[in-house]
């Protein structure tokens, strides 16, 4: 049942959950529930799991909503960080964590899908995030880009590629300065 | 190797990656909370970010989570109250009036962590058994504290969270036997606290149950022997 909103429409509709307006409250989760729902699977990599954050972000996502500010963030930029941050939350609550791949295994795995192949001939040509990501060092933008769709930090990013803690920070640090810079051109 | 003492934190960008882990990442949380220019550049760097998302496919979202969320979020619009819909003032201050109208029974504020201190006794005060039922939605957030006396079969829930039930659902009783067997104990109304009389028949299961949970069942199905909507709120049972 996902409807499809403007990014007009959606804000429109977020303030007016903000002001305890449930229908409009459903129609943000209509238009924009399947998208939250991919972002908390894509970190946390279990259904049930992913079910419960996703429900826990709407909860939060209400609470907040008064406070959303069109001015400051896209909507659905908003949605999705809310969602982001909770399954990161949780992934790094649980008592026990899927063992986690070398870090050369996972930029393999992301390349190996059809969805990333399409993005990697998209980087080239559309986009100044992932033009910008593309001037870094390959093990930076995985790094990164492993960071942002699996919530590994310093430490389990600099485990999974075999190097010194120092040497991640390094790589990364250097990469966001970069990143910013580019943005900012 | 450089040294990333060479390289400056940017708190903000790690914060919106979450690049730290443990206490340094609930440092930068709180600096966000408590300084609006550095929670601007934190959101700043979700917007640089957010491009990502785009490459993150739509997955439907399975059908009970809605309910869920709905029943989590209050009341109507009519009634929204939304600085009390999450805590309703169970605290000491109501304590004796609601130990005195379910004499007999143990009431405590719904929460755990305190739990033990509160109990209400009285001098033929019998064995009873509790449960703080803490919701789907945020294991950390009690909803309702439940008390069974099984010598007269009352069962005695109060509410913690206002919880809105959807059209055409029934907010339902269940108790888990250590077997994993489920049994319906009855609706129960989530906008007040109630007293049960619990059937003669469920009695003895109701003493037993290692597990309670809540569920939203569907009006049109009310003598369902296991649940068939979505489980809203679960607590463990502990003899007293």
């Amino acid at each position: 049942m996902a409807i499809s909103l403007t990014r007009e429409e959606l804000a429109e509709a977020l303030a007016a959950a903000g002001r305890g307006d449930r229908a409009a409250f459903r129609r943000v989760y209509d238009a924009t529930s399947a998208k939250l729902f991919g972002v908390a699977l894509r970190i946390l990599h279990d259904r049930q799991t992913a079910e419960d954050v996703l429900q826990d972000a709407y909860v939060i996502i209400w609470n907040k909503a008064a406070a959303y500010d069109p001015a400051r963030a896209s909507p659905i930029t908003w949605l999705a960080t809310i969602t982001r941050n909770r399954a990161i939350d949780r992934l790094r609550s649980a008592a026990s964590r899927p063992t986690g791949r070398p870090l050369d295994e996972a930029a393999e795995i992301h390349d190996d899908t059809p969805d990333a192949a399409a993005v990697l001939e998209a980087r080239q040509e559309a986009g100044r995030l992932d033009a910008c990501l593309g001037e870094l060092e390959a093990r930076t933008q995985v790094a990164i880009r492993t960071a942002f769709f699996e919530g590994e930090t310093y430490e389990t990013l600099a485990e999974r590629a075999g190097v010194p803690l120092g040497t991640m920070k390094s790589w990364i640090r250097r990469g966001l300065q970069k990143l910013k810079g580019c943005l900012e051109r | 190797m450089s040294d990333p003492e060479d390289i400056p934190a940017d708190g903000a960008a790690e914060r919106a990656l979450r690049l730290n882990a443990g206490e340094a990442d609930a440092a930068l949380a709180r600096r966000a909370e408590a300084d609006p220019a550095f929670a601007a550049e934190v959101e700043a760097w979700d917007a640089r970010l957010a491009p990502l998302y785009d490459e993150i496919d739509p997955v439907e979202a399975p059908a009970g989570v809605w309910p869920r969320v709905a029943a989590a979020i209050g009341p109507e619009a009519a009634n929204d109250n939304r600085a009390a819909r999450f805590w309703r003032g169970w605290a000491m201050a109501s304590t004796g009036l609601l130990a005195a109208s379910v004499a007999g029974l143990a009431f405590l504020i719904a929460n755990p962590r305190v739990e033990e201190r509160l109990i209400v006794s009285t001098p033929d005060f019998q064995p009873v058994s509790v449960s703080t039922l803490m919701s789907e939605a945020d294991p950390d957030m009690p909803v309702a504290t439940l008390t069974y006396d099984p010598q007269t079969g009352s069962l005695y829930i109060a509410p913690t969270m206002q919880m809105a039930t959807p059209e055409n659902r029934a907010m339902t009783l269940w108790v888990t036997m250590t077997d994993g067997s489920v049994h319906r104990i009855g609706s129960i109304d989530p906008s007040h606290a109630q007293t049960h009389s619990v059937s003669e028949d469920m009695r003895p299961m109701a003493a037993e149950a290692p597990i309670v949970t809540v569920s939203l069942e569907p009006m049109d199905q009310p003598d369902s022997p296991v649940p068939m909507g979505p489980v809203v709120a679960t607590g463990q049972v502990r003899r007293l």
